[in-house]
């Protein structure tokens, strides 16, 4: 998703064709969607919560991709973010409200009484940089990043 | 590796990421939301959401100085000159300024959403908010005779600091018959929505909004 990202930002960044991304973040975005269905049936609350989250982020992406690119084909390219304004603004404001919303929930959860934001401890004993990745801290941490940069690209898309 | 350790090392993995869902899942419990937490974290997308139009390659280019000063126009000398004064200033250094007015916005909003930061962000976010109202709003046209809630008075981003100030997070001892009161009491909480809903009023009726061009879309005003 960031190599995605920053070859959105960047008109000289060559990736993947726009077509690819497309199929990846579809599939991506179908994928999460069936997981976060599937837990919501099961006790694993978490877990879809989670899911909701990677859905929202690749169907962003998608909507990016093929917003950006349904406009291109009528002039100018797809590269960098300085192509031709998105189809289907009001979808973009509300990809934008749920990337922003997503961040301040999350957040407030993960600072909750009993999960703290430093909660390395609850994958104590392994390896530092292992416990540093997965801690929910660090996981926010990129929640939040990848939430407001995606945010910030639609909006300088609209 | 031997496969042996391949799947001892998969199921490591998976027992982490079980224990921090569980974990997850328990401290979600937790932290359930009532409505003041609640309302508490619209304002802290809205402050995120602002940070992130604030970033916007618009911002970065010399109409948004242009934009601010315009705010002075009408305003006594005493509030009108270091609207100035900081427009000016913005010209001089927009990208850095920039920068920081957005990253400001973007960690007040994040601030609030974190439970141990809440009431500073809280607090930081009245004292901005009264900043912006100043400088980047003229005090909302209020004492330049401009003001009409059609244009936004008494300007937006004071809703913001009369939001941080009703949702504090703290309780009287008295139950608060609503939730905007828990904090400031049930008579100051209907004060303060009072002042805002009468000065909507008398800004709707002053006498530049009374005209009949008053209505029509504030850019085709003889004022514009």
């Amino acid at each position: 998703m960031g190599v995605a990202m920053a070859g959105m930002f960047t008109s000289s960044l060559t990736t993947l064709p726009n077509v690819a991304w497309e199929v990846l973040f579809g599939l991506l975005t179908a994928w999460f969607a069936y997981r976060g269905w599937a837990d919501t049936r099961s006790v694993r609350g978490a877990a879809a919560d989670r899911c909701t989250l990677h859905v929202v982020h690749c169907a962003a992406m998608l909507y990016m991709f093929l917003a950006l690119g349904t406009a291109a084909a009528g002039g100018g390219g797809t590269g960098g973010m300085s192509g031709p304004a998105l189809r289907y603004p009001t979808l973009a404001g509300v990809f934008v409200l749920l990337l922003v919303a997503y961040p301040a929930w999350d957040l407030n959860q993960l600072s909750g009484r009993r999960y703290s934001l430093g909660g390395a401890g609850i994958i104590a004993g392994g390896p530092a940089v292992r416990a540093f990745l997965l801690a929910p801290a660090t996981r926010a941490g990129w929640d939040v990043v990848f939430g407001i940069a995606m945010a910030f690209m639609l909006v300088i898309m609209i | 590796m031997s496969e042996a350790a391949v799947q001892g090392d998969r199921a490591g993995w998976r027992a982490m990421l079980g224990s921090a869902g569980e974990e997850a899942g328990q401290a979600r419990g937790a932290a359930r939301l009532d409505a003041r937490r609640a309302l508490q974290l619209v304002l802290a997308g809205i402050w995120l959401l602002d940070g992130v139009l604030q970033y916007q390659p618009a911002m970065y280019t010399k109409a948004f100085g242009q934009m601010l000063a315009g705010t002075a126009a009408g305003n006594p000398a005493a509030i009108a000159r270091p609207i100035t004064w900081q427009a000016s200033l913005l010209d001089h250094h927009l990208v850095l300024l920039n920068t920081v007015f957005a990253t400001i916005q973007l960690l007040l909003g994040l601030g609030i959403a974190i439970r141990p930061t809440a009431r500073l962000a809280l607090a930081a976010s009245i004292a901005w908010s009264l900043g912006v109202w100043w400088f980047g709003e003229g005090l909302g046209g209020v004492l330049n005779g401009g003001a009409s809630p059609l244009n936004g008075a008494p300007g937006g981003v004071i809703l913001y600091a009369l939001l941080a100030v009703l949702l504090w997070p703290a309780d009287r001892a008295a139950p608060a018959p609503f939730t905007a009161a828990r904090a400031v009491g049930g008579h100051t909480a209907r004060a303060l929505w009072l002042v805002l809903w009468l000065s909507l009023a008398y800004f709707a009726l002053t006498p530049a909004n009374r005209a009949s061009w008053a209505w029509r879309w504030p850019a085709c005003s003889p004022r514009a």
